[in-house]
């Protein structure tokens, strides 16, 4: 199969232009090479749009072409263009990606010309060997030009995981898949990194439908996934039961929408009640005397009781005070390395991110302070990857509150080796400025324009030729934009059920040498 | 004292310009009542015939029988035309460029262009009998009885050229191909009737197909009406959308004078246009000749018009792009043999162009 693509013909440092043949199938986001012998360069570039090309002199040619065959079409006669391949071509429009000195092996980003008419290829392997030391330890697919792949594994450094990680895609386009390969790469990093997934769907332990596959199934979940779950979630998981003592207002605001008047009664509440006060409005008989007593509004006191009451109800929320914190526990294991899943399948989305404040904000406070009174302890902590799902419900210009960790997370937590993973259908909800905060996209496809605009913004590399890309992406196709990658690198994401074929487990114990006491089953 | 002149008319404004009279309306009256009351005679125009004056036939355009042409199997198909441009004109001189471009269509593709490099010749008035001599000599084969008129040494040069391939290309045919000339199978004021025939004849030996095909025909009816459109028009009022031919040249005298049949043929159900189509006497019947350009005549980039013929004029084609390139480059030749940008400024501009331009 020739690799031969067409020629270049025009147009500038910031845009290619190149014929290729009648016969050359291009696709957007495919990859290209240009050959520079003059000066030893390789230019890379990625196809942004194709459109159509012909020898005719005459601009209305292919129009009325066009009508004739229409003609044809409506008197039932088959006409046939002659010679196509010799009449026809198309225009790839491409973006210049930049170049590989032939010398140094270099890629430096594209400041000169390629040599006009050069030849454009298809790029090999051997092409992207500089990408190769650039692509991190956290590999989630292969290098993909336009639909086809090409052998060399892409992903991201896992000390970026704290610089926070955008995963962004309309439903169906492979966002679940993506993050339980990401998260079965943390597992499979021997305790280097840990994640927390909050997993409102159960989906990224159990795999969802059909013949999918969870992190249950994953070679090291045995070793390094912890699974905390509301409900039965198998004989692996711990049944998810925080204190009430363990929520903060910052939790309930972040939760909740408050207004100042009912914000004001929940600090009379804390001030008279202290841990206590949600249980004691919860179960109080006598609003009005109650809320007289306190000097409060009694419409604003019924609404702070019957939240305190669904809070109360929630099986994941015990009001046991001595019980040991769960949230305290989580944290521990992240520390030593564990991956925890917090299956939060059957909370409503409230409860969820009331759960999901509680734990985070733990981690955060913790690693904090772990920053602060123990260096050395602090250099053993792995990065750890805080990821949620829907994440414009906490990361949106409306929350942005300062009492709402999410946020906090974002602008702060890399100092603490805590990276947020937002997970989102909606980026255009996200808070710009919380989403500049983010250092790696993954894009998948996204249809609405919006979305893809308030990426564009907050993109580290130039994504803005690629609307139609992402526009077109298919499941499991990917764009990944981060500080390390040369340009936005378009992947194929793993099929995780396909991915878990090719990890390699714990290496199990050394055999007991023969004639060795076989101990206590002996 | 009262003039006995008649009172002018009033101009009309057409556009930023003015019309005399009601000349307007008059020319497209003539033309409405042409179409509508052609005649009874055909007229082909003086020369084509070895003739030095127009033939006259009688018939009438409604007369002619459309009969309907199913596309053949094309076979081997050979195509010939020329592109010719004036690269300078001093009046007493020019310099002119031509080049001719063969195609060959076999197994439903185009799998051979040729388009050579343009060749360019100076011609002064007192060379030109010589260079026309020369050429027909080349041509048939003989010293020529008469010489042609050149008004325009540049077309002569491109049809002594067309009909050099056309020879060339009939004798390297294979049995059974057809070989296609842009333009009528005479050789019109500038070939002598000799150089046809001697293409003919060689077609004839070689078992090859000959048919041209007129882009613009000067068959007449009666009082100067296209025989071509008016044959169109009816036969799209009787027939609609169908692939036609109607064989033009039925009177006795075709048959005498002419080295093939005059056709008008509709070699598209949807084409827009009708070409008058000369199949030369040779080893087939000349409806299965037109069969197969019908099978050519369904690219929709040229309905109609068979395809070959199509490709040959784009590789001929001197673009205007081209002809600005070779005249630059005329100029920097004189440059270099030692003439001053002033002199040849004044030895090739036309005063129409200052004036047009003041």
């Amino acid at each position: 199969m020739t690799t031969d693509k067409g020629r270049i013909f025009g147009k500038s440092v910031l845009e290619a232009q190149f014929r290729a043949y009648y016969g050359t199938d291009l696709f957007l986001g495919e990859l290209l090479v240009a050959d520079d012998a003059e000066r030893d360069r390789r230019f890379l570039f990625r196809a942004i749009d194709v459109t159509y090309g012909s020898d005719s002199s005459d601009p209305a040619w292919a129009e009325r072409t066009a009508g004739a065959y229409m003609a044809g079409d409506r008197a039932e006669i088959s006409y046939e263009l002659y010679d196509p391949e010799q009449r026809l071509y198309k225009v790839a429009k491409c973006q210049p990606l930049g170049y590989i000195d032939g010398t140094s092996g270099a890629f430096r980003k594209p400041k000169s010309l390629p040599a006009q008419f050069a030849r454009v290829t298809a790029p090999g392997p051997a092409d992207f060997a500089f990408l190769a030391e650039r692509m991190g330890d956290i590999r989630i697919g292969k290098l993909r030009s336009g639909e086809d792949v090409i052998d060399l594994e892409v992903g991201i450094k896992g000390e970026t995981l704290v610089s926070h990680v955008g995963v962004f895609a309309t439903t169906g386009m492979g966002k679940s898949n993506l993050m339980k390969v990401l998260a079965g790469q943390v597992l499979a990093s021997s305790g280097r990194y840990a994640c927390l997934l909050f997993d409102p769907h159960g989906e990224y332990l159990e795999g969802g439908s059909g013949l999918r596959k969870g992190l249950r199934d994953h070679p090291w979940a045995g070793d390094r996934l912890k699974v905390y779950a509301t409900r039965a979630a198998g004989a692996a998981a711990t049944g998810l039961r925080l204190s009430l003592a363990e929520l903060t207002l910052g939790d309930l605001q972040t939760a909740y929408q408050w207004s100042h008047a009912q914000e004001d009664a929940i600090y009379r509440l804390i001030r008279f009640f202290g841990d206590e006060w949600i249980a004691r409005v919860g179960e109080e008989d006598d609003v009005s005397k109650f809320a007289e007593d306190l000097g409060v509004a009694t419409s604003t006191l019924q609404v702070i009781q019957r939240r305190a009451q669904r809070i109360l109800d929630m099986p994941c929320i015990s009001r046991d005070p001595s019980q040991p914190s769960l949230s305290a526990r989580i944290v521990e294991e992240l520390m030593n390395g564990y991956s925890v899943l917090v299956d939060t399948s059957g909370l409503s989305s409230m409860e969820e991110i009331l759960v999901a404040s509680v734990i985070t904000r733990r981690v955060l406070d913790t690693y904090g302070q772990i920053f602060l009174d123990d260096r050395a302890g602090f250099a053993a902590l792995p990065p750890t990857l805080i990821a949620l799902e829907e994440a414009q419900r906490v990361l949106s210009k409306v929350q942005r509150g300062d009492e709402n960790v999410f946020p906090r997370v974002a602008r702060e937590g890399r100092k603490f080796k805590v990276g947020l993973c937002a997970v989102s259908q909606q980026p255009k909800l996200i808070d710009d400025e919380l989403l500049s905060q983010f250092n790696t996209f993954f894009i998948l496809g996204l249809a609405d324009e919006k979305d893809r605009n308030m990426l564009r913004g907050s993109s580290k590399q130039d994504i803005s030729d690629l609307g139609p890309e992402i526009q077109t992406l298919m499941p499991g196709e990917a764009i990944i934009t981060n500080l390390e990658a040369p340009f936005a690198l378009p992947a194929q994401v793993y099929l995780y059920e396909d991915h878990l074929q090719t990890v390699k487990g714990p290496s199990p114990l050394p055999p007991v040498p023969e004639g060795r006491s076989k101990g206590f089953a002996e | 004292m009262p003039s006995t002149l008649e009172p002018p008319e009033l101009d009309h404004l057409v556009g930023a310009d003015r019309v005399r009279g009601d000349q307007l309306n008059q020319a497209a009256a003539f033309v409405t009542d042409l179409l509508s009351d052609p005649g009874r005679d055909i007229r082909v125009a003086d020369g084509q015939l070895e003739l030095g004056q127009d033939v006259v036939v009688a018939g009438h355009p409604d007369a002619f029988v459309l009969d309907p042409v199913e596309p053949e199997d094309p076979g081997v198909v050979w195509a010939v035309d020329g592109g010719s441009c004036l690269v300078a004109d001093a009046r007493s001189f020019q310099v002119a460029a031509f080049r001719v471009a063969r195609v060959r269509f076999s197994a439903g593709a185009t799998d051979l262009v040729e388009s050579p490099a343009l060749e360019v010749r100076a011609v002064s008035r007192h060379q030109v009998g010589e260079l026309a001599r020369e050429a027909l000599r080349e041509l048939t084969g003989a010293e020529p009885e008469q010489l042609p008129e050149l008004t325009r040494p540049v077309d002569a040069l491109r049809g002594w050229a067309e009909w050099r391939a056309t020879i060339q290309t009939i004798e390297e045919a294979g049995p059974g191909d057809l070989v296609l000339v842009d333009g009528s199978l005479h050789g019109g004021p500038l070939v002598p009737p000799a150089v046809v025939r001697r293409a003919h004849q060689t077609a004839v030996d070689r078992g090859v197909h000959l048919a041209g095909v007129v882009k613009a025909s000067t068959l007449y009816w009666g009082r100067n009406a296209p025989l071509v459109t008016l044959i169109k028009r009816r036969a799209d009022r009787e027939l609609g959308h169908s692939r036609w031919v109607a064989r033009i040249s039925t009177d006795p005298v075709f048959a005498r004078l002419y080295v093939g049949e005059i056709f008008v043929a509709h070699l598209a159900p949807t084409a827009a246009h009708a070409f008058r189509v000369d199949v030369a006497r040779g080893p087939g019947e000349p409806l299965h000749v037109l069969g197969r350009l019908a099978a050519l005549a369904g690219d929709p980039a040229f309905v109609g018009y068979p395809y070959p013929l199509a490709r040959a004029h784009q590789a001929a084609r001197v673009t205007g792009y081209a002809v600005a390139d070779v005249r630059r480059a005329f100029r920097e030749a004189l440059t270099r043999e030692g003439m001053r940008e002033d002199d040849i400024e004044i030895l090739f501009q036309d005063f129409h162009e200052v004036l047009n331009r003041s």
